[in-house]
């Protein structure tokens, strides 16, 4: 089985405390599996938000994160929070527990506090944990779900709906360093191949066209928000290739973007241990 | 010369420039140290695109206490030595567009070369917003945008 080493941040809402913690974790390790880990010493409920091998690389699609604990559904969503998790430094979040003050989770660059939220509206939020315009994301519990900067949401309302009964207020993440990328020549080679390889607007040159704001990275305005954790192994993986390839073109350029990223040699079989490890699960 | 211009219209903030260009120009991704920007300019709906224009007469070039910045008379290109770069920031300070960036890993000033005549940023941008092309083409349709906007269709067209 393939490791990773992830940067997890472990915020206990009860205790006040947020560290940052290493663990040794399969490549394909979902929030759920994580929360388990976590679950004889963190205080219950707990949530789990993971990002994947190449979130956040700059590929098509690769601004996947994914939700689960044993209190939400499991979710893949796209967005900027996972992506600006790893320019922090950090691979995965664990929230537990309860507090009876709404705290917001600040990140900056590799260090994270737990900090009492002054105003709970979003504007109140954002002055208050908006670091830098351009290099902070603000993610907050609303009612219809988590609303990340521009507006997107990036979890469904029952995820919102257990952070705020947590007591969680804001998610607030400032990321200026850098996801490693172990051969970078031939990773830009593939991205390009890869954006394309993304439909075009027909329109001409001159014409305006107004297009709508569409999720980081993304390539495809009209996809799905959320999908299901037991979808496909490139979302398992931190991107999304929908609309740009089709299987089995899709599983080619994901092992190259894999091979590149890591520095390793990536074959088929290492995919198969995600449809194996899914059999499992069910 | 070539220029690159950037089309708000078509722009869906999806970072891929952003994210290109620092993988093409640091060998990571890393879009807080990239060499191009898209900004909100006078309210949320207004993007600009902040990347060295390469002007016909740069004002970082006079700026540069070092003398490292150079625009090159025959392809217009504004590029420097950032090897001896010893970060004044004066060509941060009068960029007219913040196209400046700063490099940790130079530890140095940077700003957009147009990779050599291919821009990643472009070959990247998934909806044409960014398109590296002759300045009088570039304008023409900018014109015609305008105009249409302002006048309608077939006004316009005459």
């Amino acid at each position: 089985m393939r490791v990773r080493k992830m940067n997890c941040v472990v915020a206990d809402l009860t205790e006040r405390t947020a560290a940052v913690e290493t663990v040794e974790a399969g490549v394909f390790v979902s929030p759920a599996g994580l929360a388990e880990r976590f679950s004889a010493r963190l205080p219950e409920p707990i949530v789990c938000l993971c990002t994947g091998v190449l979130t956040g690389t700059g590929a098509p699609g690769s601004g996947v994160m994914s939700w689960g604990g044993r209190a939400v559904p499991a979710v893949y969503a796209e967005g900027r929070l996972g992506a600006y998790l790893r320019y922090a430094g950090i691979d995965a979040l664990v929230l537990a527990g309860k507090s009876e003050t709404p705290l917001a989770l600040q990140i900056e660059d590799g260090a994270a506090s737990l900090e009492e939220a002054a105003r709970l509206d979003r504007p109140g939020l954002e002055e208050q944990f908006l670091l830098s315009a351009e290099d902070t994301v603000i993610a907050v519990p609303e009612a219809e779900g988590v609303v990340e900067n521009g507006g997107f949401s990036i979890g469904d309302s029952r995820v919102a709906g257990q952070l705020r009964e947590m007591g969680l207020a804001a998610i607030a993440v400032t990321g200026t360093g850098a996801v490693a990328i172990a051969d970078s020549r031939k990773f830009l080679e593939t991205v390009l191949e890869l954006y394309r390889k993304a439909p075009k607007p027909v329109t001409p040159a001159w014409q305006r066209t107004d297009l709508p704001a569409v999720p980081y990275l993304s390539v495809a305005p009209e996809g799905k928000a959320f999908h299901p954790l037991e979808a496909r192994v490139d979302l398992a993986l931190g991107v999304n290739l929908d609309g740009i390839t089709a299987p089995p073109e899709r599983r080619a350029y994901l092992l190259r973007l894999l091979g590149a990223c890591t520095g390793e040699p990536w074959e088929e079989a290492a995919l198969e241990e995600w449809t194996a490890g899914r059999e499992e699960a069910r | 010369m070539k220029v690159l211009t950037f089309d708000q219209s078509r722009c869906t903030r999806c970072g891929a420039c952003q994210a290109v260009c620092s993988l093409a120009k640091k060998g990571a991704a890393q879009p807080s140290e990239a060499r191009i920007h898209i900004r909100g300019a006078e309210g949320p709906e207004a993007l600009r695109a902040a990347v060295c224009q390469h002007c016909a007469s740069p004002v970082c070039v006079t700026a540069c206490m070092r003398g490292i910045i150079h625009k090159n008379p025959v392809t217009g290109v504004v590029s420097r030595k950032t090897e001896d770069c010893f970060r004044c920031a004066a060509c941060l300070v009068l960029c007219p567009v913040g196209a400046v960036a700063f490099d940790h890993g130079a530890d140095a000033f940077v700003t957009c070369d147009l990779c050599g005549g291919d821009p990643a940023c472009v070959q990247a941008c998934p909806t044409g917003a960014l398109r590296y092309e002759d300045p009088e083409e570039a304008s023409g349709a900018l014109r015609y945008q305008y105009a249409r906007k302002t006048l309608g269709d077939a006004e316009a067209r005459e």
